[in-house]
């Protein structure tokens, strides 16, 4: 092994020991520490968040393809997070079911 | 203090100066269900009013993930603590004197005028309750979300200096931004008397020049959306994008048509409408096809965000489905569970009106529906977890700016099914 690639493999150990250890993501939360989470979780169905959205963005007149685009674009905070949360194949599944029991509402707008 | 109505408490209450109402009044409807914080309204609103130096924690419009986060951080747990202890098991409603001046019973509680006197840390007497966030509580536009948090790179390192958090517990994503209310907390604390509510509009405005920069504003406004910028000394806030209000973009509007303002018309999910609705003799003229008013005081939909406040928040929001009633009861007040029921299962007049959310960018005076035949029927669940059928018309609902002239028409044609993988091809 090259010198150079030591060194890669080296620095990629403990890059990932500092995420492992030191990333804010993975500390434990610190009592008094201004950027913690000091919340308590609150009960929430995502699943239920996800028929919603699916049935409202249907109600808009978006089709299945439509609305998966939705879920995998990483810059739509909502539904990338239900996408990571829940899985690709459970969003797909879950779209589905809702455009073919309510369907997606064609509607047409000239302005 | 003088009595003045405020009918989202449905009673009178308690302000500094006395009653005075604008012809117009700016109002808007967010529709939270379908928000999915691509935050296109924020940098919307970024890119336009507050670019420069001395602006960069200043977010005139953010979208915050609730129940945690919030910018300034906790801001409304904050004052509905001082509230709660200012008047101790008391902020309540009753919900049995509902009419047509009480739509959702009565305010028994204190609002942060009449709870002004009972703040305990003021060392002189104040016009409202409220405090002034920190620094640190102004960082964070939605703590958690919008930042990238990892290791600070050295020149010539890389790798994943960076990335962004996650978490995988949230609830509901809430817009905010000035509500322009009747009775603002800004203006009733300023004590230069730099605050003017427009009487064209209702816009709530801070004269640059009046302003000093006491930060008295801040500190009495319950949604916290008075902001003090340290390169100039004095506080701004969200404009409403008066210009735009006011027609006078020469390409978009040049005719002088009013244009919804920037955070609303660049929505990508379809939530936001926004007008201007006729106020005369203190209270909204009755218009029952206006859009706003249909959805807010005909339906009652729209709920505005913390009445107990007491600032009649101008600002009206769908709450969203999926999220515990008791949750949504503190934020928008008893009407949430009738709100619920109806957008679960909307009827074809309420449908159509939906279908105006983001149609046009000029602003709807009036609506009127042009009724077709009826095209399906489908299930939907309420919840209370009972089924419903709603009934589809191919109805088209037509907008009309403020001079009368149809600028959209919007027809709902039909819902299209998708077969399922195993009857792809039969007949």
């Amino acid at each position: 092994m090259s010198e150079r690639a030591t060194e890669s493999v080296g620095q990629s150990t403990a890059e990932e020991q500092f995420f492992k250890d030191e990333h804010p993501a993975n500390r434990p939360a610190e009592t008094g520490d201004p950027m913690g989470m000091t919340a308590e979780s609150a009960p929430g169905d995502p699943e239920l968040m996800l028929t919603i959205l699916v049935e409202e963005y249907a109600s808009l007149g978006m089709n299945a393809d439509e609305i998966m685009r939705i879920f995998d674009d990483p810059f739509y905070g909502a539904t990338a997070n239900l996408k990571r949360l829940l899985g690709e194949d459970r969003i797909r599944t879950r779209i589905n079911e809702v455009v073919q029991n309510c369907g997606a509402l064609r509607v047409s707008v000239r302005s | 203090m003088s009595d003045v109505f405020n009918w989202q408490l449905g009673r009178e209450m308690s302000y500094p100066y006395d009653e005075s109402h604008p012809d117009w009044q700016f109002a808007f409807v967010f529709n939270i269900n379908r928000c999915i914080a691509c935050q296109t309204c924020t940098m919307a609103c970024k890119s336009t009013w507050t670019f420069s130096k001395g602006q960069e924690f200043m977010w005139w419009n953010n979208v915050e993930s609730k129940p945690y986060g919030g910018y300034p951080r906790n801001w409304d747990v904050k004052l509905l603590g001082m509230l709660e202890k200012a008047n101790p098991d008391e902020q309540i409603w009753d919900t049995f004197s509902k009419g047509p001046e009480k739509p959702f019973g009565v305010f028994e509680g204190k609002t942060i005028f009449e709870a002004a006197d009972k703040d305990p840390s003021a060392r002189a007497p104040k016009r409202a309750l409220g405090y002034l966030p920190t620094d640190e509580e102004w960082q964070n536009p939605n703590i958690h979300e919008e930042t990238a948090s990892g290791k600070t790179m050295k020149e010539g390192e890389w790798g994943r200096s960076a990335q962004l958090p996650e978490h995988d517990i949230w609830f509901f994503y809430l817009q905010r931004l000035c509500n322009h209310c009747s009775y603002p907390a800004c203006l009733a604390a300023c004590p230069r008397k730099a605050i003017y509510k427009r009487k064209e509009d209702g816009i709530v405005l801070i004269d640059q020049k009046r302003c000093r920069g006491y930060r008295k504003c801040v500190e009495a406004c319950p949604y916290k959306k008075p902001m003090y910028r340290p390169t100039t000394r004095v506080s701004e806030k969200c404009i409403g994008c008066y210009p735009r209000i006011e027609g006078k973009d020469p390409e978009l509007s040049p005719n002088r048509e009013p244009l919804e303002t920037r955070c609303m018309s660049s929505c990508v999910g379809k939530i936001r409408m926004q007008g201007l609705l006729p106020v005369k003799d203190g209270k909204w003229e009755a218009a029952p096809d206006h859009p706003l008013y249909y959805l807010i005081q005909e339906r009652k939909i729209a709920l505005p965000l913390y009445p107990q406040f007491g600032t009649q928040a101008n600002g009206y929001y769908i709450p969203p489905r999926w999220v515990p009633q008791p949750h949504l009861e503190q934020m928008f007040g008893p009407g949430v569970a009738n709100a619920l029921v109806q957008y679960s299962c909307p009827d074809r007049e309420l449908l159509s009106v939906l279908q105006l959310f983001r149609s046009t960018q000029q602003i709807i005076y009036k609506f009127k529906i042009e009724k077709g035949p009826k095209l399906a029927e489908i299930e939907r669940t309420l919840p209370s977890g009972q089924k419903k059928v709603q009934e589809i018309y191919n109805d088209t609902v037509i907008g009309y700016n403020k001079f009368g002239k149809e600028v959209v028409r919007a027809t709902t044609e039909q819902p299209s099914f998708e077969r399922t993988k195993e009857h792809l091809n039969s007949i």
